[in-house]
């Protein structure tokens, strides 16, 4: 048993430097290992097709396509997430699944995540073996809880900026102690700098995954006694003074580190304490803070080569702090302006001295104030771009860095002109803009979609003040013109565009319904758009809800019997299509339950349809598409109550169909979808055992309404109009 | 000799072993001081971990039951034991369902918990996730300790939130009374 301990011991240990000689990565505590994909080269993420509720332009998509693509833009790399385009995986909702990797606002708390005091805005599930492969991961938003913008609205998280970060952890990256990182551990609303990578993110990815030839500085650390420091946090500058990656020490002080490009660095030590501390990592890092910050020598690095600094020496601890976690990282530097500035920490006396690691940066201290430091920082109009590190030294001599806290950009670009400023959503117009700060491998985003300077099918940049695109195939309506620079910083140009719709109606199911209203129908066609209103015989019809832009669900206020009348859907940029919709005295069929609800796909046996309403004028299909009522097999009837049809199923093929009550007559119907369920005849074993309906998803207004809340539905309905009715009568006007 | 290494492994293993159900995580969620906490949660009790049992749900997910043993309700209906199930967890086949910054607790572990309501589905979140569990410890003093992990939780601030606690190690009776001060306003606002 002793023996079997010590065995133990000597693998955790061989663990534990294996593990702190990598990047900061997720590491699965039970038993240290580094988590990671087993097929980096093509790690599959789906985008929910739902989006989130707070947008309804189609910019959700696109803001959780331009996070992707921070990852996808990191060369020297096996790690790809290839993004899913399949409608019929877009429409799933099961993230559980392992087959799937969603990207999903959870707007009912679907998940259990997101209870009302969770507090949590988005999780990135994890299933993995034990040996660290992982097998499934999907990042989930809290959109039930929390307000989501992709045009910066205030008190609204920033789609792009959360789900890059979060995308890091479904790769296998832990949080950061740079500062200025993507994968850095706090983020606020105001900031959209995590958009972008930082060199450590990009870093950290080469050296999961990697793919090419990268140099890498060892060395070590020590305190004067000769004992190593542990979790020290190493950072490495480049010639501009650009942190250009990070590392941990391990369990004997050594560091290596990776991915970087050929060049001169300077090497620092911190303690790893704030405003990231050992408590945002996992718990397998051991991090040791009783030193001061050291400035370990410079190394230079040829490609795949190692570098080594040697043992260095810590300096003593001091209680000199520069940076707190509640300061919003990255501040923004920009390039040819003065910013103000404002860091929490501990001794920032008077007569201390701030310094930046790009000695082209000006900083100019306002006020010292013991516990934050006020400053200024006049950046070059022509600088590199990145986090840079601020360095603080007390009158004593004590000092303290920063690691990439500050982070250079461009000034926002702006766009000033969009021309032609409306066009046809088939696409094929070239459209130009006008503006400033237009740069190689910014994205233009106009409507769905991305334009990307440089990439086919992209924007080509004509000059610092003017883009050229041909406009793809885009979502209706009316769009912002966004520019955004790769460091995500961003011009727009508020409804500077407009995609015109052709709205096309196909089919209207039913298309005779109820005087009274409260008839469910259903419009397919294509080009709707969300917002579109519909019209029956000139009655806004409040009831709408547009499913997907080739189909709309209304349930109708009701009308005068007869007709045929003109139906319209009316597209918020102002185009019409039409059809017809007749409205008849005669109540509509309902039907609440079938049972049994499911049988072999041979069919012959008896179920039993309840509802309201029956009669002998009403035909019954089984597998009637449920959008447009069309095909599907005609059921035998027979017997017919005023509450109940007996019929004989007809055969179909073995799947989850609809069944539909159709009045042969007037033409009204009622139609239950996926209400029985036919089982290969093969692996039938139901024998007419009687089942329910269990809907997939959870339900909305429609799906309860498609079931006995029907009866409820149509009660309080006609209560209403009775009311008002009533009312009316009075001379009274319902308010 | 043998003796100082079998005492030097062994410390070694504790070492190395204590964190070992601890989980490292990564989900986005809001700072939150006790005080919110406190307003937030449905639940709030001390106790200790009596078993934990990784299970999988009908829904294919994998979830973890735990039994504690109250030493004392903070807020909620007084209880000696309590079962608890939060998401995540290591199946006896070696798969691993990690929640980011769920906390995952120990058997035998000492904790205060600020829980949500139950969800439909039976689970119980932490308040603010992993801000929601303190473990208890003591300090080099022999002082009570309330230590919050804050692993893999990546923190947002909106406006007007006051700033969370910089430390993850504090004082378990300035805690306690910090708790139990709120709680009675929420109590007195309640009636």
């Amino acid at each position: 048993m002793v023996r079997g301990k010590q065995v133990y011991t000597v693998v955790s240990l061989l663990l534990v430097v294996a593990l702190a000689a990598a990047h900061v990565r997720i590491v699965y505590d039970g038993n240290g290992q580094a988590i990671y994909w087993n097929n980096p080269s093509s790690v599959s993420v789906v985008i929910q097709s739902a989006g989130s509720d707070n947008i309804n332009d189609g910019s959700d998509e696109v803001a959780l396509r331009n996070a992707i693509d921070a990852w996808n833009d990191v060369s020297s790399t096996t790690a790809t997430l290839v993004e899913v385009q399949s409608a019929a995986q877009k429409a799933r909702t099961d993230w559980q699944a392992d087959d799937i990797h969603l990207m999903m606002f959870d707007e009912s708390n679907q998940s259990g995540y997101f209870g009302p005091s969770s507090g949590t805005v988005a999780v990135t599930p994890l299933t993995f073996y034990i040996t660290g492969a992982i097998i499934d991961a999907d990042v989930l938003f809290n959109g039930g809880g929390y307000q989501f913008t992709t045009t910066g609205q205030s008190g609204r998280f920033d789609i792009q900026d959360v789900a890059t970060h979060e995308l890091g952890h479904l790769l296998g990256l832990d949080h950061s102690g740079v500062a200025g990182a993507t994968m850095f551990p706090y983020v606020d609303p105001a900031v959209i700098l995590h958009r972008s990578l930082s060199a450590d993110d990009v870093g950290g990815l080469r050296h999961m995954y990697p793919a090419g030839s990268f140099g890498r500085i060892g060395g070590s650390l020590f305190r004067s006694d000769g004992t190593p420091v542990i979790g020290a946090q190493i950072s490495v500058r480049d010639s501009a003074g650009r942190t250009a990656g990070a590392i941990l020490t391990n369990s004997a002080g050594a560091f290596t580190v990776q991915a970087l490009e050929p060049g001169t660095y300077s090497v620092l030590a911190v303690p790893m304490d704030q405003p990231v501390s050992a408590a945002n990592l996992s718990n397998w890092y051991t991090i040791q803070t009783n030193f001061g910050a050291t400035l370990m020598g410079q190394a230079v690095v040829t490609g795949g080569g190692t570098s080594s600094i040697g043992g260095q020496t810590a300096l003593p601890n001091t209680s000199l702090s520069l940076g707190r976690s509640f300061d919003d990282f990255p501040q923004r530097v920009t390039m040819g302006q003065t910013t103000t500035h404002l860091l929490r920490g501990a001794g920032l006396v008077p007569g201390s001295t701030l310094v930046a690691s790009d000695p082209s940066m000006v900083i100019t201290p306002t006020g010292w104030n013991g516990s934050s430091v006020q400053f200024q920082v006049t950046c070059p109009a022509s600088v590199s771009l990145g986090h840079f590190d601020l360095s603080v030294t007390d009158p004593l001599g004590n000092l303290e860095i920063l690691v990439g806290g500050l982070e250079v950009t461009p000034p926002n670009p702006t766009v000033t002109t969009v021309s032609p400023s409306a066009a046809i959503g088939a696409g094929g117009a070239v459209i130009s803009l006008s503006g400033t700060g237009f740069r190689p491998g910014c994205r233009v985003i106009l409507g769905d979609q991305i334009y990307e300077e440089g990439q086919p099918g992209g924007a080509i940049l004509v000059s610092s003040t003017s883009l050229r695109l041909v406009l793809a195939p885009t979502i209706g309506g009316l769009h912002d013109v966004v520019v955004m620079d790769r460091s995500g910083v961003e011009g727009r140009k508020v409804n500077g565009f407009t995609v015109q719709a052709n709205p096309v109606i196909a089919s209207v199911f039913p298309a005779v319904g109820q005087s009274f209203g409260g008839t469910l129908v259903r419009i397919t066609g294509s080009d709707f758009q969300v917002g579109s209103s519909v019209h029956i015989d000139g009655a806004f019809q409040s009831l709408v809800s547009v499913i997907s832009p080739s189909e709309i669900e209304v349930v109708t206020t009701g009308g005068v019997p007869g007709g045929p009348y003109i139906l319209t859907v009316q597209v918020p940029s102002g185009e019409v299509a039409s059809s017809a919709f007749q409205y008849e005295s005669k109540p509509d069929p309902v039907l609440t339950e079938v049972s049994p609800a499911s049988g072999t796909d041979k069919g012959g046996n008896t179920v039993t349809l309840s509802g309201l309403q029956l009669h002998s004028d009403l035909e019954v299909v089984f597998g009637a598409n449920p959008s447009t009522g069309q095909g599907g097999s005609l059921a035998q009837v027979l017997t017919v109550t005023e509450s109940q049809i007996e019929v004989s199923v007809p055969a179909w093929s073995a799947s989850s169909a609809s069944v539909l009550l159709r009045d042969s007559l007037t033409g009204q119907a009622f139609m239950l979808t996926g209400a029985y369920t036919y089982i290969a005849s093969s692996q039938s074993h139901v024998g007419g055992a009687c089942g329910s309906v269990i809907p997939t998803v959870p339900p909305g207004w429609r799906d309860r309404l498609s079931a006995g809340g029907w009866l409820l539905f149509l009660l309080v309905f006609g209560l209403g109009r009775a009311r008002r009715g009533s009312l009316a009568a009075l001379g009274v006007r319902a308010s | 000799m043998r003796g100082i290494l079998f005492l030097l492994a062994v410390s070694l293993i504790v070492t190395v072993s204590q964190p070992l159900f601890e989980q490292p995580s990564a989900a986005t969620v809001l700072r939150m001081d006790l005080e919110q906490q406190a307003d937030l949660a449905d639940l709030v009790f001390e106790g200790t971990v009596a078993s934990a049992r990784p299970l999988r749900a009908a829904d294919g997910t994998i979830r973890t039951e735990y039994e504690l043993l109250i030493d004392r309700t903070l807020w909620g209906e007084p209880r000696a034991r309590r079962t608890v199930t939060l998401p995540g967890g290591a199946l006896p086949s070696g798969l691993v369902t990690l929640i980011p910054g769920m906390p995952v607790l120990s058997v035998g572990e000492d904790c205060l918990l600020l829980l949500g309501p139950e969800t439909t589905t039976g689970l119980r979140i932490p308040v603010g996730l992993g801000q929601g569990r303190l473990r208890l410890g003591r300090g080099f003093d022999g002082r009570r300790t309330l230590a919050q992990d804050r692993a893999g939780l990546s923190f947002v601030s909106r406006t007007g939130l006051r700033d969370a606690e910089g430390g993850s190690i504090q004082d378990y009776s300035e805690v306690i009374s910090r708790l139990q001060a709120r709680l009675n306003v929420r109590r007195g606002e309640q009636r």
